[in-house]
């Protein structure tokens, strides 16, 4: 900020600073609000749009007592025009950081009342608050008036402008740190900071332990792993995109914002609990798991899913750690031990099925003297992501699910019809999100695609995979009457489509069996069954996930 | 006598090597951290639609109190705030209709922080008392009567936040440490050392596992904190002045930091680093709060020159400022469901506003 007004003063490249002749007699040392403007635009690399920022900045700059208006001491407002501004002193700029006590005030005061009234008369704020510091610094006045003398004095020796100059600056001055009743005091700090700067300096260099600490920090902090900066910038994207129609200033809010409208419609359908969730609120439940468990109802309608699949005692068994990490302290060890009873005990009615490894841990939580809130830690963990991968993406596809989605609350009013565009878009989007893609629309996707590569791919590769087996089949069989045809364009195809066969191979296998047999059966009938043997395996090992029968 | 010369001897040389080790340490980190930062944020969301400018529109002011508002907080019914104030007072507002339902008078001025409890029955606050008290709402009794402090530093408490129960309580003071406490007895859980100087915001993560804080302070360094271990996990350096306001990305996996050098910066965890700066040439004031809009696009500045600017996250340029208050903003929020934007000043009122399109 002071550099910016050092460089405002500069006499080539700032603002240019002229005597104004105006009517009679001539103001030393001036600028009019235009230049300012205009220069701090120019500097500043405003554009026009925002043009009210710069006289917001020159405005604020004014009020910081940077400098002030010449003919008006009343109000400290820049206005883009004509009026006529002049710099204060750098002696009085905030950054001196002086303290304005009253006995420098007093003085002030008490010289102006000394001078010509009409020029340096005091206004009336100004003679009550005179009268008061007069009573408050009684035994001081002496010191005071002998000092205001003195400067009088001093004042009358100079020049006139280098006076008038510089009276104007100290009104200003004051005019700052005692504003007129009414107007807000703007030169204010917060409470003072607890270190000075150089005392935490002090601390990073002496401390021994922050140095220690630090040096155990660095080494961790290299042997972190990180994300590519393009890998993580590349998901706010996703993020964003996937959230932009939740989000009501970007996108607005159905039926109405409340803050707009005053109708709480919004409010309403969209409290915690509540019987019939918003479309938008199921739809935003398949984003990601984590959204769907921070949602009260989510959670609610998720454990009501679990219960048809008698597993619910896993999100049960979830919630109740969680609030065990977050339950009072006195509250931990009965809890610990709730949790305990009903969930980990083997043959207790609610038990959850976790690995030997876990258990151990939670075992060796348990001995420790003091109860841990994270006891269940490594079991909770395993638990979610259980529930994530298997329960979750079983939740999104389930009955319950589309049932919720068809009876959803569809607020619509007049605004649907504006927003019809951007409510298509919403379906597209959402469905687009991670889970569901997987699930809907990418699994059909692949599925087709697969099915159209699937062919030609697996046209080929099958007959590489045939190719190596003629090659036994023509040792032990001697029939080689369809070889040549089959090797042939094996070899072609199989520089080309090497790479995409071993992408394309986990989807093809489903495919292959039939085909394989078919060859193998023309070829001969014998041989069948061997090569049966193999490629069943071959499917059931490779088959993805999503892929299998569901 | 031998010994402590010995001493003294020894301690200056392990000072001296640690600062050195640590120099070391320091360099080796940003090669590393270089070899990965291999684009630019706005380039590639140059993909982006261009967002329209926006206008802020205030729908409602919140006027009551009698001196500068320094820290506000939504209740999770997205309509209630509390909102504290210099003078001493801690009023609990329906900001949709702006009656005030409780109003707390501390026996301190420069009440510097409060918080919503989750549930939306409990407050707290604290302030240059070094203290944070809570006081349970019931519709019935005065607030006060049932008020009880929790938490004593040994400065200033300049921030505070309830974890996701009531139950929980952290806190940032001006000592240069946080703390979590326990409301019920009033017990220190885990306290957090490290900054070297006043820490001036913390903000919860909200990701799944939830263990994970993030602290700024005048240190200029920002902080990622491990609740359960009390070990500072990350640290993010930058800033060419104290750091006023820290916000989490809504997904949890980047922070915002708001600071008095007129910048805000986002920094990725998982990157491990500064990937977007905002600023501009035209601010030259302090940034004393910042928050996400709902989808992470939008990032709010609340900042000492009266003004708050609005940022597109991803392409990192201004997309309004936005005027309204009469003094400086000195903290903001966005409603929990993103359809309002509160804002207080030191103009003694709060501000809901909203954003309407300049189309």
């Amino acid at each position: 900020m002071e550099t910016l007004i050092q460089e405002m003063q500069n006499p080539k490249t700032g603002v240019s600073v002229k005597c104004q002749k105006s009517f009679l007699y001539t103001i030393p040392s001036v600028f009019t609000g235009v230049d300012v403007v205009s220069w701090l635009k120019k500097r500043l690399k405003i554009s026009d749009s925002d043009s009210g920022e710069a006289t917001h900045l020159a405005n604020l700059l004014c009020k910081f007592g940077y400098f002030f208006p010449v003919s008006d001491s009343k109000l400290l407002v820049v206005k883009d025009d004509a009026s006529l501004y002049r710099f204060q002193c750098p002696y009085y700029w905030p950054s001196q950081s002086m303290e304005p006590d009253n006995v420098a005030y007093a003085i002030h005061l008490a010289k102006r009342s000394m001078r010509n009234k009409q020029k340096h008369g005091l206004e009336d704020f100004e003679q009550t608050a005179l009268t008061k510091l007069q009573k408050m610094l009684c035994d001081k006045w002496g010191f005071i008036c002998t000092q205001a003398e003195d400067q009088v004095r001093l004042a009358k020796e100079r020049k006139r402008t280098d006076k008038l100059i510089l009276d104007s600056q100290e009104r200003a001055f004051w005019r700052i740190h005692r504003p007129p009743p009414g107007q807000i005091k703007c030169i204010e700090d917060g409470p003072k900071r607890n270190f000075q700067p150089s005392q935490m300096a002090n601390r990073k260099r002496k401390n021994r332990e922050f140095l220690q600490k630090e040096v155990i920090h660095l080494r961790n902090a290299i042997n972190r792993c990180r994300l590519k900066t393009s890998k993580a910038i590349e998901s706010y994207l996703v993020r964003v995109e996937q959230y932009e129609d939740n989000d009501p200033f970007l996108s607005g809010v159905l039926p109405s914002n409340p803050w707009i409208t005053e109708d709480i419609t919004f409010f309403e359908t969209n409290s915690d609990i509540i019987d019939t969730p918003t479309e938008q609120r199921i739809k935003k439940w398949a984003v990601s798991f984590h959204e769907l468990l921070t949602d009260p109802l989510g959670l609610q309608e998720f454990e009501n899913f679990l219960k048809k699949e008698y597993s619910q005692e896993n999100i049960r068994f979830w919630a109740a750690c969680e609030q065990l990490k977050f339950c009072p302290v006195s509250e931990i060890p009965g809890k610990i031990e709730c949790i305990y009873e009903e969930f980990l005990t083997t043959g207790s009615p609610h038990e959850v099925n976790i690995d030997s490894k876990t258990m151990e841990s939670v075992q060796l939580n348990r001995k420790l003297k003091k109860p841990s809130r994270f006891t269940f830690e490594a079991a909770k963990e395993h638990i979610y992501t259980l529930m994530k991968k298997d329960s979750y993406p079983r939740f999104l596809r389930s009955e319950h699910y589309k049932s919720l989605l068809a009876n959803a609350f569809a607020p619509f009013g007049k605004k649907k019809f504006f927003n019809f565009g951007s409510s298509r878009k919403k379906n597209n989007n959402l469905s687009l999100s991670p889970q569901p893609k997987r699930r809907s629309s990418e699994g059909k996707d692949c599925f087709d695609s697969s099915n159209s590569i699937a062919h030609h791919s697996f046209s080929t590769g099958n007959l590489r995979e045939l190719d190596d087996r003629t090659v036994v089949f023509r040792r032990s069989n001697g029939s080689d009457t369809s070889l040549p045809r089959c090797d042939s364009p094996g070899v072609v195809h199989r520089q080309s489509s090497a790479l995409s066969n071993k992408i394309e191979s986990p989807r093809r296998s489903k495919l292959e069996v039939p085909k394989h047999l078919s060859v193998n059966m023309c070829e001969n009938k014998t041989e069948a069954t061997t090569c049966l043997a193999i490629a069943v395996p071959s499917k059931t090992n490779v088959v993805a996930p999503w892929e299998g029968p569901d | 006598m031998a010994a402590t010369e010995a001493l003294r001897a020894d301690n200056p040389e392990s000072i001296e090597s640690l600062s050195r080790e640590a120099e070391s340490l320091k360099a080796r980190l940003e090669e590393e951290k270089a070899k990965l930062n291999d684009v630019d944020m706005c380039v590639v969301a140059q993909r982006l639609d261009n967002l329209a400018q926006f206008n802020i529109k205030p729908r409602r002011v919140l006027k009551g109190h009698q001196g500068k508002v320094l820290c506000m907080d939504w209740s999770s019914d997205k309509r209630h705030i509390v909102s504290s104030s210099q003078d001493g007072k801690m009023l609990v507002w329906d900001a949709f209709t702006t009656n005030k339902e409780h109003a707390v008078t501390m026996p301190t001025t420069w009440v510097m922080a409060c918080s919503y409890g989750p549930s939306g029955s409990i407050v707290a606050c604290g302030g240059l008392d070094n203290k944070c008290t809570v006081y349970p709402l019931s519709l019935e009794e005065d607030p006060a009567s049932k008020k009880k402090a929790v938490a004593t530093h040994t400065s200033y408490l300049s921030c505070c936040s309830f974890t996701n129960s009531d139950y929980q309580i952290l806190t940032g003071s001006g000592d240069s440490t946080c703390a979590l406490w326990d409301v019920e007895s009033g017990q220190l859980i885990q306290s957090f050392h490290g900054h070297a100087g006043d820490v001036m915001s913390i903000d919860l993560s909200p990701t799944e596992t939830g263990n994970t804080f993030v602290s700024g302070g005048c240190d200029k360094v920002a902080m990622v904190w491990d609740m359960r271990t009390g070990d500072c996990v990350q640290m993010f350096e930058g800033h060419d002045s104290d750091i006023n306001s820290v916000r989490f990305y809504p997904s949890g996996d980047a922070f915002a930091t708001g600071s008095d050098d007129a910048t805000c910066r986002l920094f990725d965890l998982r990157a491990d680093r500064e990937v977007s700066c905002y600023k501009k040439e035209s601010i030259i004031f302090g940034c004393n709060s910042v928050d996400f809009s709902v989808s992470g696009r939008l990032l709010f500045g609340g900042y000492n020159d009266y003004t708050i600017n609005l940022w597109d996250v991803l392409k990192g340029t201004r997309l309004s400022i936005l005027y309204g208050h009469e003094n400086r903003v000195s903290c903001l929020g966005v409603s929990p469901d993103g359809t309002a934007l509160c804002t207080g000043s030191w103009d003694y009122t709060l501000r809901v506003s909203i954003l309407a399109n300049l189309m």
